[in-house]
């Protein structure tokens, strides 16, 4: 059958999440104070021994960390998302550039799509640098004196921003200083700020506080980031990092916009509905496929698939509007095709007259139109999470899993009040270790679902919510296709203990420790590509692999122990089946191939001798 | 109870009885109507019992297997043809309809051309005419399983002895078959039915239909209803995991072979998705000239309605559909849509439609590249843009189970196996699995004790030599007599997406300082009312009872199937199965496909005092797709959610306002101004349904109503001639709540679109007439919470027209909240004192 003529209604959802996700632009502008402050190189502590010479690594000042950084979320964004926009400014230079932008304010990149020129530059830049601040700070002197008056620089974002960044993206300013009283008037800064929310400009502060230099925000930003705030208000600010490394860490936080996929309401009860959204927290980051370009014109020019529905008998193309969708019925529909079907045909003698006339009612064939296909798959539930009751935590099974998860957090702006409800909600699951079970239809396409809700606190990482983890449905879970093996002594599994005892991690499984190698590879292969760079594929480390040395230094007398053992379990010894180990192992250095052969071998072998 | 059935190698023989009590009509009910009416068609019994037959046949064709074969065997026609006739003579009016074969459209069609005949027949004649039939087919197929279907209502006498019929006995079960036996209105306990009036012949030959099954091991009677029932149940279909070879290794087998473990395994998965089976795509053929007249569409009619579309055609008026890619050269504005470029299977439809027009470019002009950027990078040869990997899953250590983090599993399960054809790797396997299931460390509150804390393998996945390697965590299964582990994938760093969200429990001012009330935190009231709701919602004994009496759990994810996959097959069944589509549409989804979509009655009944009370004390209130003022400050966007981007419209004007059916970004402090309102009435809730996301429990407004000029999606006030329309609704009566809910939308509307002051006067009028229904018709409520946040708003900077609200407290209290006594007078309520009501406008 070839699978290319069936209608792909039922496209995968996570395609569906990761074209939203991607679809709208996002535009950052790095506003980074290059006072004489954030130009200062925190001289290296003394080592003391002098005997140990540790790598010659300098200190670089904030504001070469800044650089760096946004240079580093250029490079991911430029491959990842390559429609977003970044531009930099910086502020309190003594030279004034950009014609947008007021005095002491110094456009070191336009707000643009990003290209290849754009990082190239920002790269010589750093390098130049290379690990001496002292060279930026002479490149972008910084002003003397008092600070230039924020409500000039916020003023100066706003005007870079509207010049450079699309109409329809988010836009977003990521604005580095360490400085907590820069010594200008609140109101004005108040009034611009005012000024970038009005054109839906976000601003994101990251305040560098270092031992040296605590940052205090209650000296200037408290009032000016919270200006006109009503009583009550929820305290919008961030806290101040401390020192560079966590401006990094937040920066990262903050590197995607925060986007939702969904927004339904969770019916708690009749009648007693609130408002949630939905995330995806855990997606996985694919590479970006590559695209067809059209190279015969003067300038290349991006191709666009677009797919043809067509009558083949009569090469017609049916718009998209007019198919309609019926069953394959197995057969078609030219007579006569099939021999069994002839003989059934002949050997068919039916005598009584009503029988006769078989043939005389036309056959007629169903179609349903794409909205009836819709409604069979979406059983005509509208978008929203049903909660239907609560189980005990520990039923939800490991095996309990098909696709990712989804985070729910509450919308108050779609129901006021779903932000108490929902953490009374989400507080007596936790206190009574409950999780909920919830009917979830996600949009208006998708088909229902079970879902199991689990609610998490608020840790140091972990975001307040319930997240819903899609079940698999009865036709969805396969049993255990094997049921009976040999198991061991005792003796061998203490010797198991003692192995895993050896290799035990203090903490779970980490993500951060796990970036993914090919995601990497395909970075560097593009960016090789696009920058004129050599390919190093060499380079890549690839941190999914074991840490044998760790493993082997660790655990090694473990495993030996371990293999002794096993030379000695009965059960696996006294059967002249299976292969033995040592050959494997002697087969696999042949390769995998070989392995299989021998495998193959020895069953053949086993089947000869066992009739 | 949804059932599990072998399938496979088998003939199915079904006896059908056409004699001419078969003409009978009875009522069968169909799908009931668009307003819930009981709608009938008037069947012979002979066409309703033959749509067991369709169904059972329709499920063969679908799963297309070559080894489901049938034959039909009539019982009653006019004329005689049958092998067994042929041979010995007698048999007569019984006919070999259709000789065993593989079923397809064409045997749909020729079953459901029968028709009652004129002539009685035996059907014991017809269940040895098939078992004739099916044994010379299948002498030398020993292996086939039998089955034979007998349908018939029983009405007419049979004619046998004892002998025969013991003989017939014996070869059913000497052949081993599989006797179903299907009759019309017989007497069933299962579902449970008794007909009134029966016939004494049928009596005789139920009873004698239930001596034949008695005797034999897989045999049955049930009555035609029942059986349809019970074949219109989803079937689950097993799958059997497919085992793939694979070793896993511990430690450095490359370099440090004598020091690594290597252990033969197999994988297979543990779960896996099921998507529903896809329709074919198909096409009217114009040209043709017949189709409009042929197409057996009615328009408008009852039919249609409750087709909602469906149509059956004739055959040689559709045909089947054919796909193609083509490239275009992308518009340029379209530039940024990379969703529709991004998949490169080139089943992506959105594309389609918007490229139409552009220009076609042939393939071999194209070149492969990625996107920096706007930046082209072709890229001739991509064989170097991939990781070399090994095949195998390699332990890179293990982790406490309870420190794992259960929502990051990312996709279907998988279960791991030590290889079924070496004890010795049983064995090593086994040994680990236990040791992981059974670890234990020293119990800290316990000196000298250990305390049980199971640990999960860290494990790295590459299913082919150079596939990219996956992450992912095991967990140790020990079950009867075998050891094994189930892995599921782990996200990578780049996979998880640490977005911040504000804590819930936590709220502090802009001073720094912890609330402890605040509109957002559930009080001590709403989390008690919670924790009784939460309560009263436990399934663990919310489901039917066991044979004890004892309350069973409420859902299982093994008893719950997939309600899309189903749902379409039951569409496909019915779509084969039906003669007339227009009449006879797709009946609802059988119950055990919707089972658990409504709450269990138990938890309903036990939770309502707990939702009432939830209901009162969390106070929650639908937003209504209402105006929202662009917002003045945003300080970090990230605590808002930057769903959509602003539109032009709000760059262009900062007061212009942005309906939620647009989705801009709602401004977050539209919400705390009616936060700061907790007793806001539901009638707003209960009003707009243009909002996009579902009302699970909202029917549309049924009556029809006067929408004013510009007014706004889902709004009946316009913005243009609110007072007029708003009186004219009114006039109505009976969209009293929706006209004041609207109005209260709109007056905020037009201050803000007003042009300088030239509104001002018609927004008092409005207000005033407003307030003056609002006190007559009950929407005290509706007013006072309108006019507590439209102060707020007035007030708030960045309002277009501040200045306003010193109109409004120029007219003084005849404007102001609606305070007791006055509500008093007109038989409503309030809660506002009449002081509190002048310090409003005052204020």
């Amino acid at each position: 059958m070839d699978e290319s003529k069936w209608v792909n209604l039922d496209a995968d959802e996570e395609d569906d999440e990761y074209t939203i996700l991607s679809a709208t632009k996002d535009t950052i502008l790095f506003c980074i104070d290059a006072s004489s402050s954030m130009h200062h190189v925190k001289p290296i502590q003394d080592p003391g021994t002098g005997k140990q010479k540790k790598k010659r690594k300098k200190n670089k000042s904030h504001f070469h960390q800044a650089l760096q950084s946004a240079l580093d979320i250029m490079k991911r964004k430029v491959i990842i998302s390559p429609n977003d926009s970044v531009g930099i400014l910086l502020f309190n230079t003594d030279e004034k550039k950009g014609p947008e932008v007021t005095a002491n304010n110094y456009l070191l990149q336009p707000v643009s799509q990003l290209n290849a020129d754009l990082i190239l530059r920002m790269m010589e830049i750093l390098d130049e640098a290379g690990s001496d601040s002292t060279i930026l700070e002479n490149k972008f002197k910084p002003k003397s004196g008092l600070s230039a008056p924020i409500g000039e620089v916020f003023a100066s974002c706003n005007h870079v921003l509207r010049t450079g960044a699309p109409k329809t993206a988010i836009k977003r300013i990521f604005y580095i200083t360490d400085e907590d009283n820069p010594g200008s008037l609140e109101g004005p800064a108040v009034k611009r700020l005012e000024d970038l929310a009005a054109q839906g400009i976000a601003l994101i502060p990251f305040f560098i506080s270092t031992e040296d230099r605590p940052f205090d925000i209650s000296r200037f930003y408290a009032d000016v980031l919270s200006g006109g705030a009503e009583e009550d208000e929820i305290s919008p600010f961030s806290d101040v990092c401390e020192g560079f490394d966590q401006v990094i860490a937040e920066m990262k936080i903050r590197e995607m916009p925060k986007r939702s996929v969904w927004s339904i309401p969770l019916n708690i009860a009749d009648n007693f509905v609130i408002g949630v959204k939905g995330y995806g927290l855990v997606t996985e980051q694919r590479k970006p496929n590559y695209r067809w370009m059209y190279t015969q014109g003067e300038t290349g020019a991006e191709v666009a698939p677009r797919t043809v529905y067509f009558d083949e008998e009569q090469q017609t193309e049916t718009s998209k509007s007019e198919i309609l969708y019926g069953i394959d019925m197995g057969v078609v529909r030219s007579e006569g095709s099939d021999n069994e079907d002839n003989a059934m045909e002949e050997d068919v003698k039916p005598k009584s007259t009503e029988l006769s006339n078989l043939a005389t009612e036309p056959s007629r064939k169903v179609l349903f139109t794409a909205d009836q296909v819709k409604s069979f798959r979406t059983l005509e539930l509208s978008p929203g999470i049903k909660l239907l009751g609560f189980k005990h935590r520990s039923e939800l099974q490991f095996e309990d899993n098909v696709k990712h998860a989804y985070f729910i957090y509450p919308d108050e702006k779609a129901y006021v009040g779903s932000t108490r409800t929902f953490a009374a909600l989400l507080g007596t699951c936790l206190d009574k270790d409950r999780i909920g079970i919830a009917l979830v239809t996600m949009r208006k396409n998708s088909s229902p679902a079970f879902c199991r809700e689990i609610g998490r606190q608020r840790t140091q990482l972990d975001p307040p919510g319930f997240h819903l983890i899609p079940l698999p449905f009865a036709d969805e879970i396969r049993e255990p296709p094997l049921t009976e093996a040999a198991r061991c002594s005792t003796d061998l599994t203490d010797a198991a203990t003692e192995l895993i005892k050896k290799m035990t991690l203090k903490t779970g499984y980490q993500p951060d420790a796990f970036p993914n190698p090919s995601l990497a590879l395909h970075y560097a292969f593009v960016e090789a590509n696009a920058l004129g760079l050599a390919f190093e594929p060499e380079n890549i480390v690839d941190h999914t692999l074991p840490n044998y040395d760790v493993i082997h230094d660790r655990a090694g007398p473990a495993i030996q122990a371990w293999k002794e053992q096993l030379d000695n379990e009965r059960e696996a010894n006294d059967t002249d089946e299976g292969p033995d180990e040592a050959e494997i192992r002697a087969r696999f250095e042949e390769g995998e191939d070989q392995l299989r052969k021998y495998i193959k071998f020895v069953k053949w072998v086993k089947k000869l001798s066992t009739h | 109870m949804a059932g599990k059935e072998r399938s496979g190698y088998t003939v199915t023989m079904f006896v059908v009885d056409v004699s001419p009590s078969m003409g009978h009509l009875r009522a069968v009910e169909l799908t009931p109507g668009p307003n819930d009416e009981k709608r009938t068609i008037q069947l012979t019994n002979l066409q309703w019992a033959l749509k067991y037959v369709k169904h059972k046949v329709q499920q063969m064709i679908f799963t297309g297997r070559l080894t489901d074969q049938i034959g039909v065997i009539l019982v009653g026609t006019e004329g005689t043809n049958n092998p067994v006739s042929d041979k010995h003579g007698g048999y007569d009016h019984v006919t070999e309809y259709l000789p065993i074969h593989k079923p397809n459209a064409r045997t749909l069609q020729k079953i459901d051309s029968l028709q009652p005949s004129s002539e009685i027949g035996d059907p014991i004649d017809g269940i040895i005419v098939a078992l004739f039939a099916q044994q010379q087919h299948l002498e030398k197929k020993r292996t086939w399983t039998r089955k034979l279907v007998l349908i018939t209502d029983g009405e007419n006498p049979l004619e046998l002895d004892d002998d025969d019929l013991s003989g017939t006995i014996n070869k059913i079960i000497e052949y081993n078959v599989d006797m179903t036996i299907i009759g019309v209105d017989f007497d069933d306990e299962d579902l449970p039915y008794e007909e009134p009036n029966k016939s004494k012949i049928k009596r005789v030959n139920e009873e004698l239909y239930h001596k034949i099954v008695e005797q034999l091991e897989n045999g049955r009677v049930g009555t035609c209803e029942y059986a349809l029932r019970v074949c219109a149940e989803p079937e689950i279909k097993v799958t059997k995991s497919t085992l793939s070879r694979t070793t896993m290794v511990i430690g450095d087998i490359q370099t440090r072979m004598d020091d690594a473990i290597t252990i033969p395994v197999r994988t297979g998965k543990a779960t896996a998705i099921v998507r529903p089976q896809s329709f074919k795509k198909f096409s009217r053929r114009s040209g043709s000239g017949r189709h409009d007249t042929r197409l057996d569409k009615p328009l408008g009619g009852l039919g249609d309605k409750l087709s909602n579309g469906a149509m059956s055609a004739p055959w040689e008026d559709i045909a089947p559909l054919a796909m193609r890619t083509e490239f275009v050269l992308a518009p340029q504005s379209k530039e940024n849509e990379d969703g529709a470029a991004e998949n490169e299977n080139g089943d992506r439809e959105d594309a389609s439609e918007h490229f139409q027009d552009q220009q076609r470019v042939e393939k071999e002009d194209l070149t492969k590249s990625y996107k920096y950027g706007s930046t082209w990078i072709p890229i001739e040869d991509l064989s170097e843009n991939y990781l070399p990997t090994q095949q195998g899953l390699e332990l890179v250590g293990f982790s406490y189970e309870d420190m794992w983090t259960r929502d990051w599993s990312m996709d279907e399960v998988y279960y791991i196996f030590a290889d079924n054809a070496s004890p010795r790797a049983q064995v090593a396997f086994s040994s680990l699995v236990q040791a992981m299931h059974n670890y234990q460390v020293p119990d800290k509150s316990n000196k000298g004790s250990m305390v049980s804390k199971p640990v999960l393998a860290i494990i790295r996945k590459v299913n082919r030599d150079d596939s990219p390697p996956k992450m992912g965590v095991a967990c140790a299964r020990s079950i009867d007599q075998i050891d094994y582990l189930v892995w599921v994938r782990m996200p990578f760093a780049e996979d998880l997406r640490r977005f911040s969200f504000a804590s819930l429990d936590i709220i502090k001012d802009r001073k720094g300082i912890q609330k402890t009330i605040h509109p957002l935190l559930p009080t001590p009231s709403m989390m008690s009312a919670m924790e009784k709701l939460v309560d009263s919602y436990d399934l663990s004994d919310a489901g039917p009872k066991d044979e004890d009496g004892n309350r069973l759990p409420w859902f299982d994810p093994t008893e719950a199937v997939s309600p899309a996959v189903h749902r379409i097959k039951e569409a496909m069944l019915h779509a084969a199965i039906t003669t007339d589509i227009t009449k006879d549409p797709v009946p609802p989804p059988h119950p055990e496909i919707t089972k658990f979509f409504e709450r269990p009655r138990r938890v309903l009944s036990r939770s309502q005092g707990a939702v009432a009370e939830c209901q009162a004390v969390f106070n929650v209130s639908k937003v209504p797709p209402k105006v929202k003022f662009r917002k003045r400050k945003n300080i970090d966007g990230l605590d808002e959610d930057a769903d959509v981007p602003l539109t032009l419209a709000d760059l262009m004007n900062g007061d212009a306002f942005v309906s939620t059916a647009v989705q801009s970004p709602g401004p977050s402090h539209v919400s705390t101004t009616t936060l700061a309102s907790p007793a806001q009435p539901k009638s707003a809730a209960g009003s707009s349904d243009t909002d996009e996301p579902m009302e699970v429990d909202q029917k549309p407004d049924p009556h029809p109503m006067v929408v004013g000029q510009g007014a706004k999606p889902g709004r009946i006030i316009g913005n243009d001639h609110p007072l007029y329309d708003f009186k004219s609704n009114v006039a109505r009566g009976d969209v009293v709540t929706k006209a004041v809910a609207d109005m209260g939308q709109v007056i905020p509307e037009i201050i803000a679109e007003s042009f300088s002051s030239q509104r001002f006067d018609e927004a008092l009028e409005c207000m005033k007439v407003m307030r003056d229904v609002a006190l007559q018709e009950d929407e005290v409520d509706e007013w006072n919470s309108f006019l507590r946040g439209f102060k707020r708003l007035c007030r708030k900077s960045g309002f277009k027209h501040p200045d306003f609200w010193e109109h409004v407290k120029a007219v003084g209290p005849s404007l102001s909240l609606i305070h007791e006594a006055e509500a008093e007078e007109h038989g409503a309520t309030s809660d506002v004192s009449r002081s509190g009501s002048d310090r409003f406008i005052k204020d």
